[in-house]
């Protein structure tokens, strides 16, 4: 009697075990497939990535004096320094669609990635 | 692959880790001593960690010292018969339905609810760090002046240990933090229900304190934030824990509470408070006992050494001591602060926390000693420290308030609770019902 009852037990704890570790898994799955506003940007960021060396700074400037994009950009970067000194010889520039698009003195736009909202734009010092 | 070893590693570590506990506490169940072994080895792979960025050594060194170590308690210290703690399920099915449902609460908020990455301070802080410290050629770039909005002195405890996973894994994937997340979330339930349960007339309690966990939205909001608040409380909660533990000078809990408050200030800066406080209490309770006190000191000497190692050579100023000084006076001077901090909590206790309120009512017409204990005068204590932060701070009172006050209560509540049923069990002791 108290065997049986004990392996009740064991299939009511191993099944809500198992519905619990497979809402984790499921929401894991549906999570890494969704893509937010950071995984959009670091789809964008991807080719401009590939262009900086690791762990170096470079500028940043962008349209709109957002701190979110900001932080952003710098996340999915790291561990590369964003740094809003414009007088680095590599520049990120964060383009506005709706804005006018703006020159930074001295460089050139070598590398341009898109997202719906922005212009990703890296630029490079003229010699 | 590295990561599986990395993984498999931290596993046996936490069970050698609560072997070694068995062997210094006697009278602690087997559960307890997992749960405590996991946190030590969670502490202890992320003070690793954070000297082989320090020194400079690659990932797969530490793993080969990790796995000699493994090694070795298995083979010597046979520490896998630790696992073997099925009768105790068996043999209070209610109890642990009871937990298993509070658990399964939590899973279904992070089903409906959790973010991908976290809120604004886990990939703005936290992750961000993470990052960093998953590179370890150029892990100090943490700490460039342009990264000054990330706080750069925050403690890396939560860093460390996603940055291990990370670097392990070979990428930076969201789903490290965020199921570490849930992690914490779960253990803070579970540590709580078995401090209380190690105790036969408290095991009704226990599941009362889980119960409350699984209806406190607020407690699984903060949880899936991905940030070190849950991480920290889960440090204090164990603290408070173990302090009510030691009931003589003989016993070793004493040593493990104080290796968890100090492990706080390698967790999060206002940890520095909670473990000043822990031991200025503990001191003033003890001052007459060597042994005691020796004990404490040992178990909160290495983290106090690593945390403070950090402080000294890599942190920068914090930003509430840098900004702060000027007009500290000014704002201590001023009633409107006062004013509108109370307001503030009172509006948080009679509206999102007004089951905290709830249950704090209720111990207080029950068991008025609680109030006058040095546990909660301890908890009570670090909220009135947290309270001059905010009647001193730089930033603006009202945004500083709407952005972590419920982030500074996520760090006391458990520790609350748990404390709380302890004293009440203890007046009001339950004989539980055999449930076979």
């Amino acid at each position: 009697m108290v065997k049986t009852q004990n392996r009740k037990f064991v299939i009511a704890v191993a099944m809500l075990v198992l519905v619990m570790l497979t809402g984790i898994g499921a929401r894991g799955y549906q999570l890494s497939r969704s893509h937010f506003d950071i995984d959009v940007m670091t789809d964008a960021l991807a080719p401009v990535a590939a262009q900086i060396a690791i762990g170096t700074t470079i500028g940043y400037y962008a349209d709109e004096p957002s701190d979110a994009l900001y932080n952003e950009a710098a996340y999915i970067l790291a561990p590369v320094i964003l740094s809003k000194n414009m007088g680095k010889d590599t520049v990120l520039y964060i383009h506005k669609r709706d804005l006018p698009l703006k020159q930074v003195p001295g460089h050139q736009a070598f590398l341009i990635s898109e997202t719906e909202q922005y212009q990703l734009i890296l630029t490079k010092k003229t010699p | 692959m590295t990561f599986v070893f990395a993984l498999i590693n931290l596993l046996l570590l936490c069970i050698g880790c609560a072997m070694l506990l068995g062997r210094c506490i006697a009278d602690l169940g087997r559960p307890l001593k997992l749960i405590t072994g996991c946190i030590i080895a969670l502490v202890l792979v992320s003070w690793c960690y954070y000297l082989l960025l320090v020194i400079g050594i690659p990932l797969w060194g530490l793993l080969i010292v990790l796995t000699l170590a493994n090694a070795a308690h298995i083979y010597w210290g046979r520490s896998l018969q630790i696992l073997s703690v099925g009768n105790f399920y068996i043999a209070r099915p209610k109890q642990t339905l009871i937990l298993l449902v509070s658990l399964f609460s939590i899973v279904l908020y992070f089903i409906f609810f959790q973010s991908k990455h976290g809120d604004w301070d886990a990939w703005s802080i936290w992750n961000l760090h993470a990052k960093f410290m998953a590179d370890p050629r150029h892990w100090r770039n943490m700490f460039a002046p342009e990264l000054n909005y990330s706080h750069r002195d925050y403690p890396l405890m939560l860093p460390s240990v996603v940055g291990y996973l990370w670097n392990s894994l070979g990428n930076c994937t969201a789903n490290v933090p965020l199921l570490f997340a849930l992690l914490v979330a779960f253990s803070i339930p579970v540590a709580t229900y078995f401090s209380l349960a190690a105790d036969h007339d408290k095991r009704t309690y226990a599941c009362l304190a889980v119960l409350l966990f699984a209806v406190d939205s607020n407690f699984k909001l903060i949880a899936s934030y991905q940030g070190a608040d849950t991480l920290l409380s889960l440090f204090i909660l164990l603290s408070v824990a173990y302090l009510l533990r030691q009931v003589s000078a003989s016993g070793n809990q004493i040593g493990i509470a104080a290796f968890m408050a100090a492990s706080g200030t390698w967790v999060k800066n206002e940890g520095w408070l909670f473990f000043v406080v822990f031991t200025l209490a503990f001191l003033i309770r003890n001052y007459r006992s060597a042994g005691l006190i020796k004990k404490y000191a040992i178990g909160a000497a290495l983290p106090l050494i690593v945390s403070l190692s950090f402080k000294l050579f890599y942190a920068p100023a914090n930003d509430l001591v840098a900004a702060g000084g000027k007009s500290l006076l000014t704002y201590i001077k001023d009633p409107a602060r006062y004013i509108a901090i109370i307001k503030f909590i009172l509006v948080a206790l009679t509206g999102r926390y007004i089951l905290l309120t709830a249950v704090l009512m209720t111990a207080l017409i029950l068991c008025r000693r609680y109030f006058v204990s040095s546990t909660f005068m301890i908890l009570a204590l670090v909220f009135m420290g947290y309270m001059v932060v905010y009647l001193t701070t730089p930033y603006g009172l009202d945004w500083h308030l709407t952005t972590s006050f419920d982030r500074v209560l996520q760090h006391l509540c458990p520790s609350l609770i748990f404390s709380m049923l302890y004293y009440v069990a203890e007046k009001y002791p339950l004989k539980e019902k055999r449930d076979g």
